[in-house]
């Protein structure tokens, strides 16, 4: 059977949050962080595309909401980072081609060997052939039908409660990615991501101007609001704006999310740490990983979990399979019994709202997208407590809702700021700031600009939205690649200020404009216009912008 | 900027020469002077930022240019003044910030819920119960001045309905969760699921 529930008792709502940050570099052949991309696409959102048509295919009644961030979109649609991710799948399957050589004598290892030679070419001839290079448009197309909802996030994915303090460079992150996802997709979208789940009381004003209807928050912004809350995270409430928001359900979360409890860790899954490009001798895998020696992952993995020290056993595909079935179905077990429970008092159907990253799915949990196969699988399977479903149905569902304005939040550690704001990064703020200032001022002061001012004007606007990108803060915050990161936003900070100094001199540089626009190439309709909304005034005490003082840079 | 409900960063520029200016106009207290972040509790409208009289200082360091406040309760407003204050308690503000909202860090013992229809002018809005093109809404009261733009109808339903009782002894909510340690679980992105930890 493949009938969704006729009456059922409540919904639930997967949500998948798909972003990386723009990561482009023309100046360099083979760029290190330019993987991050490349994993993502053949580890995740390849073997979600396989999932999803296979489960239009079969006529599985599904629903699924995908946020599309817009730094992802351009880079999917790059045709530069199309061009290296080609070629990154043909090393791919080249180094395939050789494992399973390599491991012919090894029946340990042969089979899982064999899976990745298939996956591999699959996903190439898949790549190529079926989606012509074009995955956010293959995304797109599961849209008919209205099984695959997809929204956006912000334009750069910019961390917006530590950027309001100019309300127009938030109202700018929202506006450019609304823009951008009508453009990408036909039609502006519904709802939002907001980056992190980062929200304030009054981003939902901003929202409800782009037309925006519904987002996300973590838990506690629910719990937490003004008003004690009727239904808590099981139904929507109205900001006074009337834009909703959806809270994420703490038990569905857990099952998933936990690195103590939840299925990812389960020791029949693929073991993320264990790669060849770390495990095998340099001299065989030289060729597969960055061209200096630096070692990679290659994403060919041969060890399962095992347990919680370093001893591991081979994975087993078939084992790790039917392991993501059992999960599948405990967590719909599971969510039945809470869902019967909530329609017990709600007195209306509840929604379940279970939003993830989507990189966990595949790039960490390798069994993921399998996992998201088998659930939809067993929801359809003839059960009647629940049915998929969107924001955006649900809503239209149940119009009425309670009206109360929830609180700050994030879904960050801890639940507030503290990730993107504490020793590691705060020097950050002050430059974003004040480049957001001087950008408002720039739009006042050129009202129309055409030609050479106008492109400069709109690729200020571009180093702006970069600069403000969360992941430059979330990275240092983490302390991993912090070198590329602090690079990153001094390096758009810095760009941003060139511009300045050319547009208020009235001396632009051609060669150094064209240079910008070469290497940061995202949003190419952007209006710097954005930024002329003269009706909100930065919070701040208005003081003259300092001309260059760019401590800390 | 605040970091969670018990803890504030601000940063400032001020120059050697506002320092001496700004001092100089303590007068006499001038020389026995130490600067500090006046925090005042910010009342009502927050553009007017009128504060409730209640105040309290950190003393800073200036040359770092930053500092980070923990702050006595969430679910207040703050506006910060920085500037020399003299042995009498003379201050003088040489600048002052944004209003910053910190969030409350529990749920709200308030319970008085008001219910909204949000009518959505756009049929094609399905219903996941039917599966069909379900019409706009009923009719429902307007506030006249809050007619907002065109898809977009939204009132207050003075009279909610029979379904939703606000008879408080009808309201069998589970008690709100503490969330006393997000890290129980792993919130969200970044902690282990992210391709940006991989390198």
């Amino acid at each position: 059977m493949t009938a969704a529930a006729k009456d059922p008792l409540g919904y639930l709502a997967l949500v998948l949050h798909a972003h990386l940050p723009f990561v482009r570099h023309p100046e360099h052949d083979d760029f290190l962080e330019e993987d991050w991309l490349y994993e993502a696409i053949t580890e995740t959102y390849i073997p979600l595309l396989w999932v999803l048509e296979a489960l239009v295919r079969d006529g599985i009644e599904f629903r699924l909401t995908l946020s599309l961030s817009p730094t992802l979109v351009s880079m999917l649609d790059d045709d530069l980072l199309r061009r290296r991710y080609s070629r990154h799948l043909d090393s791919l399957c080249e180094l395939a081609a050789k494992e399973v050589r390599r491991t012919r004598h090894q029946p340990q290892f042969h089979d899982t060997a064999l899976m990745y030679r298939a996956r591999f070419e699959k996903a190439r001839t898949s790549y190529h052939e079926r989606w012509k290079q074009d995955l956010a448009g293959a995304f797109g197309q599961l849209r008919q039908g209205g099984k695959l909802e997809i929204i956006t996030s912000a334009a750069t994915h910019g961390y917006l409660p530590l950027l309001r303090v100019n309300p127009v460079a938030v109202s700018a992150q929202i506006k450019v990615a609304v823009e951008y996802h009508r453009e990408r997709f036909g039609e502006p979208p519904d709802g939002i991501w907001l980056p992190e789940c980062g929200f304030y009381a009054g981003l939902d004003e901003v929202l409800k101007e782009a037309g925006v209807r519904y987002f996300f928050l973590d838990a506690h912004g629910i719990y937490h609001a003004d008003g004690r809350t009727k239904f808590g995270v099981h139904a929507p409430l109205y900001c006074r704006s009337g834009v909703a928001a959806f809270g994420r359900d703490p038990d569905s979360a857990k099952q998933v999310w936990s690195s103590k409890e939840g299925y990812p860790g389960d020791y029949d899954y693929r073991e993320f740490y264990r790669d060849i490009g770390f495990d095998l001798d340099a001299e065989y895998i030289g060729p597969y990983i960055h061209k200096d020696g630096i070692r990679v992952n290659t994403g060919i993995k041969y060890y399962r979990v095992t347990g919680p020290g370093d001893g591991k056993e081979p994975y087993a595909r078939e084992r790790a399979l039917a392991k993501a079935s059992i999960h599948a179905r405990n967590f719909l077990f599971n969510r039945e019994r809470q869902i019967e429970w909530l329609n017990g008092w709600m007195g209306r159907r509840p929604i379940v709202v279970a939003p993830y990253d989507a990189e966990l799915f595949g790039h960490w949990w390798f069994e993921g997208p399998e996992w998201i196969d088998f659930l939809f699988r067993a929801v359809a399977g003839g059960q009647q407590v629940l049915r998929p479903a969107t924001a955006r149905e649900y809503l239209s569902e149940y119009p009425v809702n309670q009206e109360e304005m929830p609180s700050a939040s994030s879904w960050g550690y801890k639940g507030y700021n503290e990730v993107w704001l504490n020793g590691s990064n705060d020097w950050i703020y002050r430059h974003v700031h004040a480049s957001a200032d001087r950008m408002v001022e720039l739009a006042r002061r050129f009202p129309a600009a055409n030609g050479l001012t106008r492109r400069a004007l709109n690729q200020a606007a571009r180093e702006l939205l970069l600069a403000q990108a969360s992941d430059w803060a979330f990275i240092m915050s983490r302390g991993t690649v912090v070198e590329y990161a602090v690079q990153r936003a001094r390096e758009h900070l810095l760009r941003f200020n060139d511009l300045h100094l050319m547009l208020s001199e009235g001396r632009i540089r051609k060669d150094l404009l064209s240079e910008f626009e070469g290497k940061d190439n995202i949003f190419p309709n952007i209006d710097y216009r954005i930024y002329s909304d003269s009706k909100a005034e930065p919070q701040r005490p208005r003081r003259p912008p300092r001309g260059t003082d760019l401590r800390g840079l | 900027m605040e970091v969670d409900p018990g803890l504030a960063y601000a940063y400032w520029e001020v120059t050697p020469q506002d320092r001496i200016d700004v001092t100089q106009r303590l007068g006499e207290g001038a020389t026995a002077s130490r600067w500090v972040l006046r925090f005042h509790e910010s009342a009502g409208n927050a553009a007017e930022g009128r504060s409730r009289g209640r105040y309290f200082d950190v003393d800073v360091d200036l040359t770092p240019g930053n500092w980070y406040v923990t702050l006595p309760a969430g679910g207040r407003s703050y506006r910060a003044e920085l500037g020399p204050v003299d042995a009498q308690g003379h201050f003088l503000a040489a600048c002052q910030s944004n209003i910053v909202h910190v969030p409350r860090q529990e749920a709200s013992s308030h319970y008085a819920p008001r219910w909204m229809n949000v009518r959505v002018g756009i049929a094609e809005a399905e219903s996941p119960r039917h599966r069909r093109k379900v019409p706009s809404g009923a009719s429902f009261m307007h506030r006249a001045s809050e007619i907002p733009k065109a898809g977009w109808d939204t009132a207050f339903d003075e009279q909610p309905g029979e379904q939703w009782s606000d008879d408080r002894a009808a309201w069998q909510a589970p008690p709100v969760p503490m969330i006393e340690d997000a890290s129980s679980f792993e919130h969200g992105s970044r902690n282990e699921a992210s391709p940006r930890r991989s390198k």
